[in-house]
């Protein structure tokens, strides 16, 4: 199974995506990818001043204020062990982000180029990647995570990395059909004429074309492995408390959403605009491609 | 063409081969002795080891694959450890809870879909399609857990319309069945159809620019008439393959959707069965979901080649 | 255009937001105690129960059964011989009596003349025999295959009267007849489910794997018949659900270990708490590390540890503090002197020292939340724990397994008094720690062999005595544990004092007008 169904059924690549029309699509208006950059800035900046330990930290507990609603102190309100659920939205954000970036870069990145081998060679290449690809679809992912997580323990690099497992098939697919349609453009067809290196032709020809291909479904996968953590954390596969995760974060506050809703409804609100402000942008990459 | 299908078939028995064997290795992978688990920590070592002799887990991987194979191909999937039943009447007997929740959701989804993107691509820019298009934006950005989480807040808890959770099976009590149905099967649908609209929209825009839509416009025929009749059919093969997929995917199992909402299908069997190393039983969901998972893929080929013979690929 | 979509965001931060008002409005504050009920019941009914777990069977040789969580419906089913009182004691339920010699090695069952299974086929002594002797065998699968293999020998005297002969003295036998080992199931007849039939007052009316088990009033009961016509058990593994479910009228009775509940069912007028404190956590340490290997830490380590906090906070009040194998049993509890909290003597020892370990720790969100409280103390004293949470199945694998350096231990062993050589004999099957030590091997193998109560109080005394030295495990609470129900159920069996949350729901049912 892929990605997506890790997190489902909410993220789900959009296979149209690639054939409509740019009439087709939302226009996004410019404000609005400016605030979707801001706001995934602030985000950053404050994950980063929360790492830093510039906010309260997110594991003491002050038993002074337990459940306590939103104020300038705690500008999230408390959790039930009086900690600052502010700081430790921002450390979830920390989590996320790290199994996102992850996702895209090991898992893109190995997808990419099994793609891009298969698309190339073809034959033996072909059958093989599109062979391993099948069974890892064919497989419930929720058995593998588990069965993984047990096994190494639920830590950050053990989800992101299984998370980003996830993301190779699909972007095999994707990048073979991208290296099928390069390949077969002109100046590829030349450059193989002339005797170029399999290598140069790989870099300087074939990736070049294929990498802004599938920007925009970097982009998407950056906000499905942010549900899929979510989601893992949620059913107790992911992040474990009290390392703070979303999805954790969420499911945590659960307990007490009628004496402290803010617990879960803070973090579900950043985890909502922050997927909000990934598709603005994607989006709008489709859009600018045309 | 009809028969396209059938070396995808071959290598999809090749697929199922070798899901069947990795999971022989769970046993040996998974931390936790099902023996001990079973019989207890007050229980002797000679006890453990009688009954691990008993389940066949003293024997190698290979000796299992193979009988697991063979009881496969005959319909005996093995017994579980827990409960003693056979295991494949074990998750059979989950099936209807998931199906029903599946199905069901994607007849929501798609009565919602259909009509608001065959609509909204009629008058592209109009006002329909932009609090369409907006809405199913934003719908996409909300996680079905935050959803399942807020719907039962509200509507169980604080309004008292329905059923927090539970499950009742439909030939028992249709009206309870159905009661308890509703908000996992907005959870699960509301999604679905956001990202339907939005497929189908792009293509039912496509199809309207084709020249027998303007022939059809020009006949003078009706919205209604020209976007069911005309348009539907062209456009929908990235939409049946999608729900394709996505049958194929949740009927394996939608644990949050479940486990939310206690409904017991198989996505809680195969959480229950990790728990409680019940070997046979994850094996066989293992195998029972990849088997899904793969029909439907090949049904969405069929289909879309049906609807479509030009094509000959799922354009995934 | 964007000003359509900012204005769809505003109409959903509104929502939320007061969706979120309204879940503040909680309704007014209301005491409701734990104690006997004086309202009468009015037979006939039925009642809903959500349990914590799924069960796959209903066959008593699965372990999940004498589950503490689960015994309302095994009760229901398959009526144990013996049923928990106060102290950690235990008085026939099933049976007549239960009578030891000195030793605690002979002890003689009789049973009611006139017992019968379900479907009115007589239980004798020799139903009882043949029981055991199918649980002792492994390929049954049981959970009780070790409890049953303490048995040497079974002597049956007439139909009614029988004895067991125990390999070693156990003054605690009762114990074991109050949940798998009592559960005395028909060898020879099964139910239309293949469940072997018990004697409870209730019999299987429908059962679905996993997720609901009806049960319907047993006309073949030997006793007083039960007051309700059916109850509905359903299988919520989700805590959460089980309170929203309670919350919307779904379900009327739940099980539940989470403290919040309780604390919010206190505050509710139409909710009523059955609970006491049942599950005892304590922190083992592995003394075949170097870590703990000197007493002077370990003694640093209980006193960093301020254990009526961990009850205030994590349990928020729902519980106690424990300092012994022995603090559930009432009277019976031993005075200890455990180490008081004492911060500045602990960071003496502690601080500066550079000591770091790991805790773990099952991973339900309570168990996690005490760990986070206790690593938390224990910084404050300079160590530095890092907590590593392991799935249920594997938990009690790792720490047979010796593979932990400190580990949270949550478990109700200790409601009776064979808790305590569980744990601490150097054999005891929960010997986590590694500890061994002669005397406590002793005075515990000598308790065990008396039946006299305060005689052997003494002994249990001084073993806690033994292990507040030694320290190879740290206590730190017993947590409330129990049911939440309406408020609108009557008939319901008073558990103060009790040690094991064990109901017979035979007696439950609506209250009359």
């Amino acid at each position: 199974m892929s990605l997506s169904d890790l997190a489902s059924p909410n993220v789900v690549p959009l296979p149209s995506t690639a054939s409509a029309s740019s009439a087709s699509r939302l226009r996004i208006p410019r404000v609005g990818v400016t605030i979707a950059v801001a706001w995934l800035a602030v985000l950053a900046v404050g994950a980063l001043a929360a790492a830093a330990g510039l906010t309260a930290d997110p594991l003491a507990n002050d038993y002074a204020v337990i459940s306590q609603a939103p104020s300038l102190a705690h500008p999230f309100g408390t959790d039930n062990l009086g900690r600052d659920v502010f700081s430790r939205s921002l450390h979830g954000a920390g989590a996320s982000a790290i199994v996102a970036l992850v996702t895209v870069t090991v898992g893109g990145g190995l997808g990419i180029l099994l793609g891009v081998w298969a698309g190339l060679r073809r034959g033996i290449a072909d059958a093989i990647t599109g062979f391993v690809t099948d069974v890892t679809i064919a497989l419930p992912s929720l058995i593998i995570v588990a069965t993984i997580v047990t096994l190494a323990g639920p830590s950050l690099p053990t989800i992101a990395l299984t998370i980003a497992a996830f993301a190779i098939p699909v972007f095999a697919r994707l990048g073979r059909s991208a290296t099928l349609a390069v390949a077969t453009e002109n100046h590829v067809v030349v450059a193989r004429t002339l005797g170029a290196s399999g290598w140069r032709i790989l870099t300087r020809e074939v990736l070049p074309g294929v990498l802004p291909a599938l920007m925009p479904f970097v982009l998407t996968t950056l906000a499905t492995a942010i549900v899929a953590e979510g989601a893992l954390s949620f059913l107790g596969f992911g992040l474990r408390p009290p390392e703070p995760s979303w999805g954790g974060l969420i499911a945590e506050g659960r307990t007490q959403l009628a004496l402290a809703p803010w617990v879960t409804l803070m973090p579900a609100l950043l985890l909502c605009a922050t997927i909000l402000s990934i598709n603005v942008l994607g989006e709008h990459l489709r859009e600018a491609k045309r | 063409m009809t028969f396209a299908w059938l070396p995808r078939a071959g290598r999809s028995l090749l697929v199922l081969v070798v899901i069947a064997a990795l999971t022989c290795q769970l046993a040996v992978l998974l931390p936790g002795d099902p023996a001990l688990v079973l019989l207890g920590q007050e229980s002797t070592e000679a006890q453990r080891e009688a009954l691990r002799h008993t389940l066949g887990l003293d024997q190698n991987a290979f000796v299992r694959f193979v009988s697991f194979v063979g009881g496969v191909v005959t319909g005996d999937w093995g017994t579980s450890f827990t409960s003693g039943r056979p295991v494949l009447s074990e998750i059979l007997s989950r099936v209807p809870a998931t199906a029903e929740l599946v199905i069901l959701s994607q007849v929501v989804a798609l009565a919602i879909s259909i009509p608001l993107a065959l609509h909204s691509a009629r008058a592209v820019g109009g006002r329909l399609d932009r609090i369409v298009s907006t809405g199913t934006f934003l719908l996409l950005a909300v996680p079905s857990f935050v959803v399942g989480i807020l719907m039962i807040q509200f509507f169980a808890v604080q309004l008292g319309w329905l059923p927090a959770s539970g499950y009742t099976p439909f030939a028992e009590d249709p009206a309870g069945n159905l009661s308890r149905m509703v908000l996992p099967v907005l959870t699960l649908g509301i999604a679905e159809g956001a990202v339907y609209v939005r497929a189908l929209r792009g293509s039912a825009i496509e199809a309207l620019r084709a020249p027998y839509a303007y022939a059809s416009i020009v006949r003078g025929a009706s919205d209604s008439q020209l976007l069911w009749r005309r348009i539907l059919r062209p456009s929908s093969p990235t939409l049946v393959a999608l729900v394709a997929i996505s049958l194929g995917v949740s009927l394996g199992g939608t644990l949050l959707v479940e486990s939310l909402f206690a409904i017991p299908g198989l996505g809680r069997l195969t959480v229950s069965a990790l728990g409680a190393r019940d070997l046979p039983v994850i094996q066989g969901v293992v195998l029972f979901a990849a088997v899904i998972v793969v029909v439907f893929g090949i049904l969405a080929d069929i289909a879309v080649s049906r609807i479509d013979p030009r094509s000959t690929r799922v354009p995934v | 255009m964007f000003r359509r979509r900012a204005s769809s965001a505003l109409i959903a931060a509104t929502i939320i937001g007061s969706l979120a008002l309204t879940a503040c409005s909680g309704p007014a504050t209301g005491a409701t105690g734990d104690g006997a009920d004086t309202r009468t019941a009015a037979p006939g009914g039925t009642l809903t129960v959500a349990l914590d777990r799924e069960l796959p069977t209903l066959d008593v040789t699965n372990g999940l059964l004498a589950t503490q969580p689960v015994l309302i419906l095994s009760n229901a089913l398959y009526e144990p011989l013996m049923a928990p009182a106060a102290g950690g004691t235990f008085t026939p339920g099933l049976a007549k009596s239960l009578e030891s010699d000195e030793t605690a090695t002979h002890w003689t069952l009789t049973l009611p003349d006139d017992v019968t299974f379900s479907d009115g086929s007589p239980l004798t002594t020799a139903s009882v025999k043949a029981h055991v002797e199918r649980l002792a065998d492994p390929a049954s699968k049981s959970s009780a295959a070790g409890q049953a293999a303490q048995i040497s020998a079974m002597t049956i005297t007439d139909d009614t009267t029988m004895v067991f002969d125990l390999k070693a003295p156990n003054a605690d036998f009762t114990s074991l007849l109050a949940r798998t080992l009592g559960m005395i199931t028909s060898t020879t007849a099964t139910d239309e489910f293949g469940f072997p039939l018990g004697a409870g007052p209730f019999v299987v009316k429908d059962f679905t794997p996993g997720d609901s088990v009806t049960v319907v009033r047993n006309d073949n009961y030997w006793g007083e018949p039960a007051t309700l016509d059916s109850i509905t058990f359903r299988m919520m593994p989700d805590a959460d659900s089980r309170f929203q479910s309670l919350q919307s009228g779904d379900v009327d009775l739940i099980w539940t270990e989470v403290t919040s509940q309780f604390e919010q069912a206190r505050a509710d007028d139409s909710l009523q708490v059955h609970a006491e404190p049942a599950a005892v956590s304590s922190l083992l340490l592995n003394l075949s590390s170097p870590k703990f290997a000197d007493v002077k830490v370990r003694t640093a380590l209980a006193q960093a540890i301020d254990r009526d906090a961990v009850n205030a906070v994590v349990n928020l009040g729902e519980g106690t503090p424990v300092d012994s194998p022995y603090s559930l049993l009432g009277d019976a509890a031993p005075k200890v002197d455990y180490p008081e909290y004492d911060l500045e003597a602990a960071k003496k020892v502690l601080e500066g020292a550079g000591l770091s370990f790991s805790i773990t720790s099952d991973n339900s969100p309570d168990s996690i939340q005490r760990a986070t409280a206790v690593k938390d103390m224990l910084g404050e004293a300079g160590v530095d724990v890092e907590i590593v949470p392991v799935e249920g199945a594997s938990f009690l694998s790792t720490l047979t397994a010796k593979d932990f350096e400190a580990a949270q231990l949550v478990t109700s062993i200790f409601s009776d008094p064979s808790g305590g050589a569980l744990v601490a004999t150097s054999t005891g099957p929960y010997n986590f720690t590694g500890y061994a030590n002669d005397d406590v091997d002793q005075l515990l193998k000598q308790a065990s062999g008396l039946t006299d109560g305060s005689e052997r109080s003494a002994l249990l005394a001084d073993a806690s005595d033994h292990l507040a030295t030694d320290l190879p495990m740290l206590w730190l609470t017993a947590s409330n544990a129990g049911l939440i129900g309406s408020n609108k159920l009557a008939g319901f069996p008073d558990l103060t004092g009790l040690t094991l949350i064990s109901v017979q729901p035979s007696t439950i049912g609506w209250a009359a007008e």
